[in-house]
């Protein structure tokens, strides 16, 4: 049973993503996981990283991995893209090659401390799947999302590569367990995995949005009036690059609002797209202050 | 084997000679209509040795590492780190001035280089400095700030030091401890 864990926040969750970062520490609380950010991280890298060496995107991983060593064993991190570089990283070393050996021992003398292969990296969509926990949100649960019709939207980078994926990946359910234990209704369809655009929706916004617009389209076609999302750069493309009007929740804010915590409410506002629409369908909607 | 291919095996990590072309990764790929040529046409294009094709062709930079064609290939090729190696390439000559994909990914490692994570709102300027597009976007940035979404200040590591030593690795020789 994990009770204290690492925790890793990741650039955009200190900023644009702050809902995430919120309703991730709230809830883990609220399930009496103690969560202790690992001191003095560093940026992942991200997608800029592998695209310009791969000595680079896995010594800035590396560094927080190793600076996780001194907090937990277990090291959270919502953010999907996060959750890749330093699973990935994690994996590559545990492999032993040639390459990896003299990566490390490189990256070790830059921080004069050793890197013990200590620290699991978990995403906390795993976390909050696994038997036990579900059973507490279960007995936790104050406001049942009955009435709430979405889509879970896993986009790429918590099912591939294959090294870092926690759930099947082409058909994943790890979020649909959990929406359908909290009360939502979740809806089939078949586009749960396809890519929002990533950085195509920093830079070239006519490139990410007919493939934000085709996945918005799909969700409502099969029913859905939100979709639910894991990763701060699939929320902002989905919900910045839109032409429609849908919803886009932070699982981890839907766990807080059926967990009754109070500050729901609050982490919603940050949202660029209103989610009045979708909170409405709720039976027997209860005030959340808006 | 021409020596582009034995090169670009080498740096991706990846078996382009093992590809028969069945194109399972072009039909999963997202930005397949953003390119003139598509991820197997690629990962061809590698085989044959043609890296001035290569190189110039948009799909390397329309790309964003989705490893839907890795997931797929049966081959177990990831094209997205074939695609890594020829911007890691660019990147390190200079990049190309003005077009927004490099741009970004310089904009943004500069951050990361001078903060030890990325400033956002500093990345974003940079970002239009360096395509001179400054109207872009410009109501949904405005949106972003007044939802609180950009910081103004950045948030600072203390390792800044150690951060930067990182990114200068790749030109340390290693050796193996043990």
């Amino acid at each position: 049973m994990v009770e204290s864990v690492g925790y890793y926040p990741g650039c955009s969750l200190h900023t644009s993503a702050r809902e995430y970062d919120y309703s991730s520490r709230a809830v883990l609380k609220a399930l009496g996981v103690v969560t202790r950010e690992i001191p003095d991280w560093n940026c992942c890298g991200a997608s800029s990283g592998h695209s310009r060496d791969h000595t680079l995107s896995y010594a800035l991983p590396l560094r927080n991995l190793i600076q996780a060593e001194e907090v937990a064993s277990d090291l959270l991190v919502p953010c999907a893209a996060c959750y890749s570089t330093l699973r990935v990283t994690e994996e590559y070393l545990a492999g032993g090659s040639k390459d990896a050996r003299i990566l490390q021992g490189k990256v070790e003398k830059v921080m004069g401390k050793p890197y013990q292969q200590k620290v699991k990296t978990v995403h906390p969509l795993d976390l909050l799947t696994r038997p036990e926990m579900l059973q507490k949100i279960k007995a936790g649960l104050k406001r049942r999302l009955t009435g709430m019709k979405v889509a879970p939207y896993y986009g790429c980078l918590l099912v591939r590569p294959e090294v870092a994926a926690f759930d099947d990946q082409e058909q994943p359910q790890k979020m649909d367990v959990l929406l359908r234990e909290m009360g939502a209704e979740v809806v089939r369809w078949s586009y749960k995995t396809e890519c929002c655009g990533g950085s195509l929706g920093v830079t070239q916004g006519d490139a990410a949005s007919p493939l934000v617009d085709r996945l918005v389209a799909e969700a409502k076609k099969a029913g859905a009036m939100a979709l639910v999302t894991a990763c701060p750069l699939c929320q902002a493309n989905l919900e910045g690059r839109q032409s429609q009007i849908m919803p886009v929740f932070y699982f981890t804010e839907l766990v807080g609002l059926a967990l009754g915590i109070p500050d729901s409410s609050e982490w919603l506002r940050g949202h660029l797209v209103d989610t009045k629409s979708a909170l409405d369908q709720l039976e027997g909607v209860i005030s959340l202050g808006r | 084997m021409t020596d582009f291919l034995d090169y670009l095996e080498t740096e991706s990590g990846q078996p382009i000679s093992r590809c028969f072309q069945c194109k399972k990764c072009s039909g999963g790929c997202p930005v397949s209509s953003y390119s003139d040529i598509k991820a197997h046409q690629a990962v061809r294009l590698g085989q044959l040795g043609r890296e001035e094709e290569l190189i110039s062709a948009p799909l390397v930079w329309y790309c964003i590492g989705c490893k839907t064609c890795q997931a797929r290939c049966p081959n177990g090729i990831d094209i997205s780190a074939i695609l890594d190696v020829i911007k890691g390439q660019v990147l390190a000559s200079g990049g190309m001035p003005g077009k927004p994909l490099p741009a970004f990914h310089e904009s943004f490692l500069a951050s990361v280089n001078r903060h030890g994570r990325v400033y956002e709102l500093g990345m974003v300027i940079g970002y239009k400095w360096r395509v001179k597009r400054w109207t872009e976007d410009k109501e949904l940035g405005l949106k972003m700030f007044a939802k609180g979404k950009l910081s103004l200040l950045p948030h600072r590591v203390s390792g800044r030091r150690q951060v930067r030593e990182l990114f200068e690795l790749h030109k340390v020789r290693g050796e193996i401890n043990g």
